[in-house]
């Protein structure tokens, strides 16, 4: 990683997946992540390093010297809305958008996404641009793997962000 | 009648699952009930019929906070039975681990969940938000990032390391890899001592109950490893005779077990008790850092728990600098140990206590019994109690504030609570 002294972030965009694996739908973000991370890396043109990677749990305190590396996050992560299962929500971050449980998480701990913005923001460390990409879960259970609903479309999600991703790096 | 009734059903927030509830009426507490129950999780039951070289990677998952105290106390344990002597130079990379630990779990303690207790902040979140403070979180924040990295590298990741263990590690740093951390390290020193100053500077209420302080005492260092079990009270003894004294009850409200001692009831463990039981082996600059606050040491005030959390910091930075100058990479890392039947405990200070483990093998090596005795459950009752004490001083306040307090006092013992500083509602019943 780069200096936070330099000019020059070290990425354009760094790609959080967030999610408990062990907690089925809660996995969606780290698998998403994943796939897109395979598609970038067969691009001739990943040696440039313009994109970062982060599969993790939960949120940690040591993001946030990343996020302050990095001109865009994009954080893939498992939603609960009342919407279908499996239905991709984008929205851009903004301050207050997230409730106490608005990305409900398998973990009892307390420093989730909302908590892991609102410290970055207070710190000045936000980068320019924050968008969150959920992907409404059906179950949160203990147990490894999916619900069918959200196994059907972890490889469209993966597509559209890996399109989104091209377009943005042109 | 006027019923005051702080009443929790479930604490976010903490390490596991918890609930307050409190009951006062007429200026009387009528009931008073302090779980903090974890869900159940079964690992003494599940040990059972495991290998004793998955003790220390299967304890390390109790706590994402302190899972080197884990990994010490199994593998000390285990080696006892197995008759393993570990090196000075695994036994310093050791020391050097849970340096590591200790800062990183201290100074997130003290920065980013009590401070904002005292300085009348909703969270951490907000009192970064304040230019004043702000200097402040990053400092701690910085500081804590130093103990990770020393742990990410010595233990090859910073949560649940994975080269601990019984016998030694699966790989030692080099002397070059350790150096390199020696900047930051030096910087993480000065910046501890400027934090026990600071942390002196902090409104302490005025509340001094008498109880018993337990820690473990070591004849030529600091406690963190090894050393007897002693107390303000006179205990003095092995760490093989804890169970003797030190007993673990059920109580119909709560799932963790609640553990005292036979003869003295509710005790402290952690930095505090620690502190007052170890002055005279504090570090030099810790020493003096302490000597500089001019609060009075020894004290039973609970929350001055956050300058002896700061005065540890010092000692780790201090330890860890000192360790590094003298390393010797271990060789060979691991000491290699073969299954013997038997029975052995030990006890490690966690960054908020002792930590008990126990483990009797059979001769294929194979875990047929443990204990494990974590600090919060040793200070659970101590918490209750001092609630007890303190509730009455807090009634004239209002609601908010007698809340924040009795929140504040439960945060003094650092009970695995992750990064929020509330976890309480106040409600109010009239009746």
């Amino acid at each position: 990683m780069s200096s936070k002294n330099e000019t020059r972030r070290a990425w354009s965009a760094l790609l959080l997946g967030i999610g408990n694996e062990w907690a089925s739908d809660d996995g969606v973000g780290p698998e998403v992540v994943r796939r897109v991370k395979v598609w970038w890396e067969g691009l001739e043109r990943n040696a440039t390093g313009e994109v970062g990677f982060v599969i993790m749990a939960q949120p940690d305190l040591a993001l946030l010297d990343l996020l302050a590396d990095c001109d865009r996050v994009i954080i893939v992560d498992a939603v609960r809305s009342g919407a279908p299962p499996g239905t991709l929500h984008r929205q851009a971050w903004e301050a207050g958008m997230l409730g106490d449980r608005g990305v409900e998480r398998a973990s009892s701990h307390g420093f989730g996404v909302r908590e892991l913005l609102d410290m970055a923001r207070a710190l000045g460390k936000l980068p320019p641009r924050v968008e969150l990409w959920g992907v409404e879960a059906a179950s949160t259970a203990p147990g490894r793997g999916l619900s069918p609903r959200v196994a059907e479309v972890v490889e469209s999600t993966a597509q559209v962000l890996a399109e989104y991703l091209a377009n943005l790096l042109p | 009648m006027t019923t005051l009734r702080i009443d929790v059903p479930y604490m976010a927030r903490v390490e596991g699952e918890g609930a307050l509830n409190i009951i006062v009426e007429d200026g009387e507490i009528k009931h008073l009930e302090l779980n903090i129950f974890e869900p159940p999780r079964f690992f003494e039951a599940f040990l059972r019929g495991r290998h004793f070289m998955e003790a220390p990677d299967i304890t390390a998952r109790i706590c994402g906070i302190c899972p080197v105290a884990y990994q010490m106390s199994s593998s000390h344990a285990i080696e006892k039975i197995l008759d393993v002597q570990i090196s000075p130079e695994i036994r310093a990379l050791r020391r050097l681990l849970y340096c590591a630990e200790w800062i990183e779990s201290h100074a997130l303690h003290i920065y980013l969940l009590h401070a904002p207790d005292f300085l009348g902040y909703e969270s951490a979140i907000s009192m970064a938000a304040d230019p004043a403070l702000r200097p402040a979180v990053e400092m701690g924040l910085r500081m804590k990032k130093i103990g990770n990295d020393l742990l990410a590298l010595i233990g090859g990741r910073e949560i649940h390391p994975l080269s601990p263990t019984v016998g030694g590690f699966y790989r030692a740093p080099t002397r070059k890899e350790l150096l390199a951390l020696k900047p930051e390290l030096e910087w993480g020193l000065e910046a501890s001592i400027k934090t026990v100053a600071w942390t002196a500077t902090l409104d302490f209420p005025d509340f001094e109950p008498d109880y018993e302080l337990v820690s473990l005492r070591h004849p030529d260092e600091y406690p963190m490893n090894e050393g007897r079990v002693v107390s303000n009270l006179g205990l003095d003894i092995p760490m093989e005779a804890f169970e003797e004294h030190f007993i673990d009850d059920h109580v119909p409200h709560s799932n963790a077990v609640h553990v005292y001692h036979r003869d003295h009831g509710s005790y402290l463990t952690g930095p505090l008790a620690r502190l007052n039981l170890n002055l005279d082996k504090l570090t030099p600059l810790a020493k003096q850092a302490l000597e500089e606050t001019g609060h009075q040491f020894p004290s039973r005030n609970p929350f001055k728990s956050i300058v002896a959390r700061a005065v540890e910091v010092v000692l780790a930075y201090e330890e860890a600098l000192r360790i590094i100058d003298a390393y010797v990479r271990p060789e060979p890392s691991r000491i290699e140990a073969e299954p013997k039947a038997g029975w052995g405990c030990h006890i490690t200070e966690a960054p908020r206590g002792m930590l008990y483990h126990r483990y009797e093998l059979d001769d294929q090596g194979l875990i047929l019994s443990c204990r494990i005795d974590a600090p919060t459950a040793q200070n659970l009752k101590r918490m209750e109690d001092d609630l007890w004490a303190f509730v009455p001083q807090v009634l004239a306040l209002p609601h908010d504030e007698a809340t924040l307090r009795c929140e504040q006092l439960v945060r003094n013992y650092d009970p695995c609570i992750s990064c929020a500083t509330h976890f309480l509602k106040l409600n109010v019943v009239e009746k």
